[in-house]
């Protein structure tokens, strides 16, 4: 009997989250005799943020065969180690959530719970003084991680920082060669199925028909098949995370080149600053319920390192997801899936592991269903994680200078959130799951750097003489700091390793 | 001070001295005591050996319990794979190695299912196949599908090795009362005489709702024969050992971390509930995470993982073939390679698996 195989698939949309999907279907399934198809409009064009991401990525670009330097180079891209916040737990705070660990556990006590025990030594400092990814950050420095686990420098992973305009065009080069067709036009009309509603084909403008059997959303906030046509419908998370509004512009580089991400918060919302080899791309994320546009982009040029250069560009959305993710034959990847706000770098994340699953679940005609539940249970696992996650940054503040503040800081949060939150309070414990994006570490990260000091630490580190235990955090400091130090700079490092057109 | 300084240990045989060697591997001497009330009932028909999981290689490093003492004073033997005869008498062995080999990002039962090969698919899983054979060696050699193994350890043996391991102090109970109120149990009557301990880790409950209570820690120790041959006796107590060193609590006892504690339990209890039930060929009425497994299975041979997973994907796979259920299907990566390149590839790797074990028998060598 013949397999009930899909054959063709449309992707409709050309952003990060169109010509991702298509590099990684033609990279994995082109082989299997898929004929994959990507519609876009240049006319419309894409959002053109989002330039920060998390170490993942890496794996993305390596699993469909991406040379990193070229890449690096063809998206001006640099290098990112973790993330700054400022301003956050309170005003003049500033933590760096870094993509590595703290210090070392002892005794299969965790690193934090030594470091708690002795935070009213003076020469304890802060837990950033244990982390080499910090402290590599804090110096501007840089060296890829080594592969020796006993090294001090296998402690740590990265990700990039890089131009979002560049990003989908330098993948559309990588799928057309694996036989992505790309059809410029513009959508204008969705056919379904008359009986079981499934899509059958999209038409443009033109009044081209295009059939196909799967068909991928990469609309962007539009979401015009699955919710223009399949009216999927949308849960909102604008209680937890009321961000609505973003105004960007980017501006000329100033200072060292930063292996990091900053986001500073602000009155109603915050300000991200992420350097890229030939500029700064910089924005405000906000709440229009709590300022005004002309406030937040007076905020946001105010704050500007460098000079602007070009007109402050403002972006509207809504925190949430979509019901499904997948919905009867169509799959919404990137922003038509749903947009949690960019605070932890996580749609680029979410994205890769939309791809990920489709491709763990690719269907058939005949078990569409199936995968489809595993998907959508999965996916939402994702989502609801990092959801919590993002929360945790703004609830857990002291900040009681604005009414945004006051109300994120009193704002009901989800059980799973507070439990955990709970958990960590009373003695430095982190929830263990084995599923989602965050991980002990970053949980850490967060929780100290908004200022949850647990009240109590594991009782066992009082089995280590006192003296021990100053002795073992200075000898890691020191570590720490001699570590970074030997590190190449950062803008060195690119320079020899992928410079830019851009920059030159 | 505030800190737990008095542990006491109730329940016999190995769960109560594995438990009690566990706390002395982790807990100084000086600084904690630790009694082992022995109490008299037997939690089950003795069967004269135990079962130890792969996992139970960690078990014995934090313990410092070495292969050769283990060796020498267990007679221990490895085990590739669990082997389960169920109240029906159906034989299941569970592999501790992987079936065949993955390739360019598609597991192996996917590309086997899409080649239309003849050869049942245990045969490409050498952990069973050595077994099946009656062979051991260390290591899969480069290429082969990988394994782990387990033991089969005398019994008597291995509580004498955890007994000295515990080196702790016990009284034989003859009679024994636990008080207990709203916070766990207030004292303990012990022949007559009231004793009491910061915390109490009681070994021989087979039948409870809420794992931790206070200062009353349970752990499941009344088990059935399923639980000894797949070698859950042992695991539970490392894993309830591993999440109490996680969560390690003082005398306040935070409510919050005892409900941590008990959420992982739960979690895995029911892992270990929906194993038992495929193994008895009984899921009517199963959890919802074992009907996803089965539906996912079924459609395509994946396995649904969950968190706080403790079986590999190989031991679903076996148990849920052993009760009839065979993947449909098989997933699209499959596609990367030509159904004929497929099958070549696999008719070599049953070739290269069948000679493995032929040259190790024919050397005798390898014999377990
Ligand atoms: C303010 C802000 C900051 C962000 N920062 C980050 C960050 O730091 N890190 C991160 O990971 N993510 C970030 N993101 C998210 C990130 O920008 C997106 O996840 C990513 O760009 C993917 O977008 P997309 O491809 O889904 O949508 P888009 O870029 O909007 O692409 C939509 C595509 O659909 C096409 N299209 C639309 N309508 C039609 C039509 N009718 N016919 C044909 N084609 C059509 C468009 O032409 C376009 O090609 C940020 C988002 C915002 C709003």
């Amino acid at each position: 009997m013949e397999e009930p195989k899909i054959n063709d698939i449309i992707i409709v949309g050309g952003g990060t989250a169109g010509w991702m999907t298509a590099a990684g279907l033609s990279s994995m399934l082109g082989k299997t005799g898929l004929k994959i198809t990507l519609i876009e409009s240049e006319a419309i064009g894409i959002v053109g943020v989002g330039e920060a991401t998390l170490p993942h990525i890496k794996f993305f670009n390596e699993s469909i065969g991406i040379n990193e330097a070229e890449f690096m180079a063809a998206t001006a891209a640099t290098f990112k180690l973790g993330i700054e916040f400022v301003n956050w737990g309170r005003i003049g705070d500033s933590y760096i959530h870094p993509f590595g660990e703290f210090g070392l556990a002892n005794a299969g006590i965790g690193f934090h719970h030594y470091w708690r025990s002795m935070i009213d030594d003076e020469a304890t400092g802060a837990l950033d003084e244990y982390s080499l990814p910090i402290m590599a950050s804090r110096m501007a420095k840089f060296k890829p991680p080594s592969e020796d686990i006993r090294s001090v420098h296998s402690t740590y992973r990265y990700a990039y920082q890089f131009d979002a305009t560049k990003y989908a065009p330098f993948l559309r080069q990588h799928g057309e060669v694996r036989g992505v067709k790309r059809i410029e036009g513009k959508l204008t009309q969705v056919h379904l199925h008359p009986e079981n509603g499934d899509i059958v084909a999209v038409e443009l403008e033109n009044g081209t028909v295009i059939k196909g059997d799967l068909f991928i959303d990469c609309t962007g906030f539009r979401g015009l098949l699955t919710q223009g046509a399949l009216e999927t419908g949308y849960d909102e998370w604008s209680n937890y995370l009321p961000c609505d509004r973003a105004v960007a512009a980017p501006c000329t580089s100033h200072g060292p080149l930063l292996p990091y991400t900053r986001a500073t918060a602000d009155k109603a919302g915050w300000r991200w600053r992420i350097p890229l080899q030939h500029r700064t791309g910089n924005g405000h994320v906000y709440s229009s319920q709590f300022i005004s546009d002309d406030d937040a982009q007076k905020s946001l040029i105010d704050n500007l390192d460098g000079e602007p250069l070009s007109e402050p560009h403002f972006l509207r959305f809504t925190t949430g997801k979509r019901k499904k993710l997948w919905n009867h034959n169509c799959i919404s990847i990137g922003l038509s899936g749903g947009f949690l706000e960019p605070l932890e770098s996580t749609s680029i994340y979410l994205i890769q592991e939309g791809i990920t699953k489709l491709l763990e679940y690719f269907p058939n005609k005949d078990t569409l269903a199936t995968d489809r539940d595993e998907y959508n249970l999965l996916m939402d696992l994702e989502f609801e994680r990092v959801r919590d996650f993002l929360i945790l940054h703004y609830h857990a503040t002291q900040r009681d200078d604005s009414d945004f503040w006051n109300y994120m800081r009193t704002m009901k949060i989800p059980d799973s959130l507070s439990e955990k939150m709970e958990l960590f309070r009373a003695r430095g414990r982190v929830a263990s799951y084995d599923r989602g994006l965050f991980l002990q570490p970053s949980w850490i990260a967060v929780y100290l750097g908004q200022g949850i000091i647990p009240s109590k630490w594991d009782d066992r580190v009082a089995l280590l003489p006192e003296k021990d235990v100053k002795h073992h955090l200075a000898g890691l400091k020191q570590l720490m700091r001699q570590s970074a130090d030997i590190m190449p700079s950062h803008a060195d490092y690119i320079a020899q390793y992928c410079l830019s057109e851009a920059r030159i | 001070m505030n800190q737990l300084r008095r542990i006491m240990v109730i329940g016999n045989s190995i769960e109560a001295w594995l438990s009690a060697a566990y706390l002395r591997a982790r807990l100084p001497r000086n600084d904690y005591q630790i009694i082992v009330i022995e109490t008299a009932e037997n939690s089950m028909a003795s069967s004269h050996t135990i079962f130890a999981r792969p996992s139970s290689k960690n078990l014995h490093h934090i313990l410092d319990i070495s292969e050769a003492n283990l060796s020498r004073v267990t007679h221990a033997k490895p085990a590739l794979c669990a082997t389960i005869t169920n109240s029906k008498g159906a034989i299941i062995e569970l592999p501790f190695g992987q079936y065949g080999v993955d390739r360019e990002g598609t597991e192996f039962q996917h590309i086997w299912k899409f080649s239309g090969s003849q050869q049942p698919l245990a045969e490409f899983n050498l952990a069973l196949m050595m077994h099946k054979a009656g062979l051991f060696i260390n290591n899969a050699p480069k290429g082969a599908p990988t394994y782990d193994y387990g033991y089969i350890l005398d019994e008597q043996g291995y509580e004498n090795i955890l007994k000295s391991k515990a080196s702790t102090q016990h009284i034989i109970a003859n009679s024994l009362k636990l008080n207990c109120g709203n916070k766990g149990i207030e004292e303990i009557n012990c022949n007559g005489e009231s004793l009491s301990a910061d915390l109490y880790i009681d070994v021989r409950s087979n039948d409870f709702d809420m794992a931790w209570n206070h200062n009353h820690l349970k752990i499941m120790g009344g088990f059935d024969m399923l639980d000894h041959q797949s070698g859950m006796r042992l695991y539970r107590i490392q894993m309830a050992m591993e999440r109490l060193f996680k969560l390690w609590p003082d005398r306040e006892f935070a409510a919050i971390e005892i409900a941590e504690y008990n959420r992982l339990e739960k979690a895995q209890s029911v892992h270990i509930n929906d194993m038992n039930r495929l193994l008895q060929h009984n899921i009517q009425g199963c959890s919802d995470a074992l009907k996803r497994k089965i539906r996912l299975f079924e459609s395509r041979g994946r396995i649904a993982i969950e968190d706080f997973e403790i079986y590999s994907k190989a031991e679903w796979i076996a148990a849920l073939k052993a009760i009839g259920i065979s993947a449909q299907n098989y997933d699209r990566l499959a596609h990367r390679i030509s159904a004929e390149a497929a099958l070549q590839w696999i008719d070599q790797l049953h070739t290269a698996i069948a000679n493995l074990v032929q040259q190790l028998s024919n050397k005798n060598t390898g014999k377990q």
